[in-house]
């Protein structure tokens, strides 16, 4: 969605256009359930943490301000629904292998990968998304939410800080020092270094 | 040194197209002159491109098709189901905060002179006689003018729709070039048509058309979908709002209204029947 056409959305939220609040669930769904369910590790959480998201912002909509952005304030709410979540659920599920990285087919959700028939290529693919899943897992959760709100959600630095609540050097640091484990991680030699910010 | 501790600090802003053209240039020349600096770089640049490799997370599109239903049973059952406007009431701040003191004293000015007016027409001028629909008897609130003008533009509105859809659902990315969708024109025209929706549901409501109304609110999200394609044809996108037109049987209302229409002109109600009164036999098919 382009800044104009999100601009236009926000102007219609607030006005109470009663349409405009399907809109914004239909425009937002995914990427809203995508980062649920990669900070719960699980889609009947996901599920729920995108609802309970979608249920804050609609009480909320009152106290949005107007020339705030949309995008950092959805994520905000999704963030922290998600911190709730997580705080609530028991310390060891019972029925919680489904959050297991690469269970995939315990909850019924597939990564939309290589599809090509291939079965070299499609083994390559599931082998590349499991060692990408394995060096996320090797990040502190609050590195991960920085890095998976610039790499997937492409918030930017400052929206992630106003996101987040924290200062554009932490978000920074954060996201450098994540570049830097996955990147060993994954193999790829390390130096040592961090910015300022 | 501390160049180079200056310009790693540009790393992230510059690998994330968040940099401004002077420090990109900058960074740009340090990286030519510096061979541990680039090689940090690249090496930053490879691993976020092997990220990117990570493949979305996707429960299906049984799951998306009934997310909206879920969300909002779930609002209603926790009682949060109450209309936008009446929120927005709730908050004078909301609806209010936004305009300069000058203004309120404008929208008093007007509001008298609307009063003035509303009075004056009241006491002052002939009845408007508000026509009635030929075949069912239910008393209308547009006059026959309003009506007929608003059957027209629901009529023009689902038949420019479909000729969207149509082109869309046709579209088979196996048999024929990309190009065939024209994307660019479908954009535009799916963009006036959104446009548009928001005044045609409107009328549609005045006019308690409500099967109407729903029809073009449902349209109206198909043809946001398309007006967001991108310029590229996106393959999944187009199978998802192609899901979504058969899903909601949209080409069949729009069909089962044309032919409404049709059988009223063939009945001798046509035009003269449109005079009359707003498209409720329609309404009650769809």
């Amino acid at each position: 969605m382009s800044l104009k056409e999100e601009n236009r959305l926000t102007e219609r939220l607030i006005r109470g256009d009663s349409g405009a609040f399907r809109e914004f669930v239909e425009t937002y769904k995914r990427k809203v359930y995508g980062l649920a369910y990669e900070l719960t590790k699980d889609h009947a959480d996901a599920e729920d943490v995108s609802q309970v998201a979608f249920m804050k912002v609609h009480k909320s909509l009152g106290t949005f301000q107007k020339d705030a952005s949309l995008n950092s304030w959805l994520y905000r709410i999704v963030v922290n629904a998600a911190i709730d979540h997580i705080r609530k659920r028991p310390f060891f599920p019972a029925d919680k292998t489904s959050a297991l990285p690469g269970r995939f087919a315990d909850d019924g959700i597939r990564p939309v990968m290589d599809r090509s028939g291939d079965p070299q290529r499609e083994a390559e693919s599931a082998l590349m998304q499991k060692k990408i899943e394995s060096a996320l897992d090797q990040i502190s959760e609050r590195e991960k939410t920085v890095f998976l709100l610039r790499h997937y959600h492409d918030l930017n630095l400052k929206e992630i800080a106003v996101a987040l609540g924290i200062s554009l050097g932490s978000v920074k640091s954060y996201l450098f020092r994540s570049i830097k484990k996955i990147q060993k991680e994954l193999g790829v030699s390390q130096t040592p270094f961090e910015p300022g910010g | 040194m501390g160049e180079c501790r200056k310009m790693k600090g540009l790393f992230l802003a510059s690998l994330y197209g968040e940099l401004d053209m002077d420090r990109k240039e900058s960074l740009k020349r340090h990286l030519a002159g510096c061979r541990e600096c680039s090689e940090e770089y690249e090496k930053m640049a490879q691993t976020l491109m092997t990220m990117s490799k990570k493949a979305a997370p996707d429960p299906g599109q049984q799951f998306w098709d009934g997310y909206w239903d879920k969300l909002e049973l779930r609002m209603k059952k926790d009682g949060l189901f109450e209309t936008l406007e009446a929120k927005t009431q709730k908050s004078p701040r909301v609806r209010f905060g936004f305009f300069p003191r000058w203004a309120y004293g404008a929208a008093g000015a007007v509001a008298i002179l609307a009063v003035g007016i509303l009075i004056g027409r009241l006491f002052f001028s002939r009845p408007v006689v508000l026509s009635r629909p030929a075949s069912t008897g239910t008393p209308s609130i547009l006059p026959a003018s309003s009506a007929e003008d608003l059957a027209l533009r629901t009529s023009r509105y689902f038949e420019r729709s479909k000729v969207i859809l149509l082109a869309l659902v046709n579209f088979d990315p196996g048999k024929k070039d990309v190009d065939g969708l024209h994307l660019p024109r479908q954009r535009e025209v799916s963009n006036e048509l959104v446009k548009e929706a928001s005044a045609l549901k409107g009328d549609l409501k005045k006019a308690k058309q409500r099967q109407l109304e729903k029809l073009v609110g449902d349209l109206e999200v198909i043809l946001m979908q398309i007006a967001n394609l991108k310029s590229e044809v996106d393959l999944p996108t187009v199978e998802i709002i192609k899901a979504g037109v058969e899903r909601r049987d949209l080409l069949f209302k729009i069909s089962l209204s044309e032919m409404r229409q049709t059988d009223k002109k063939s009945r001798g109600q046509g035009p003269h029947a449109r005079k009359s009164g707003p498209i409720a036999p329609t309404a009650s098919i769809i």
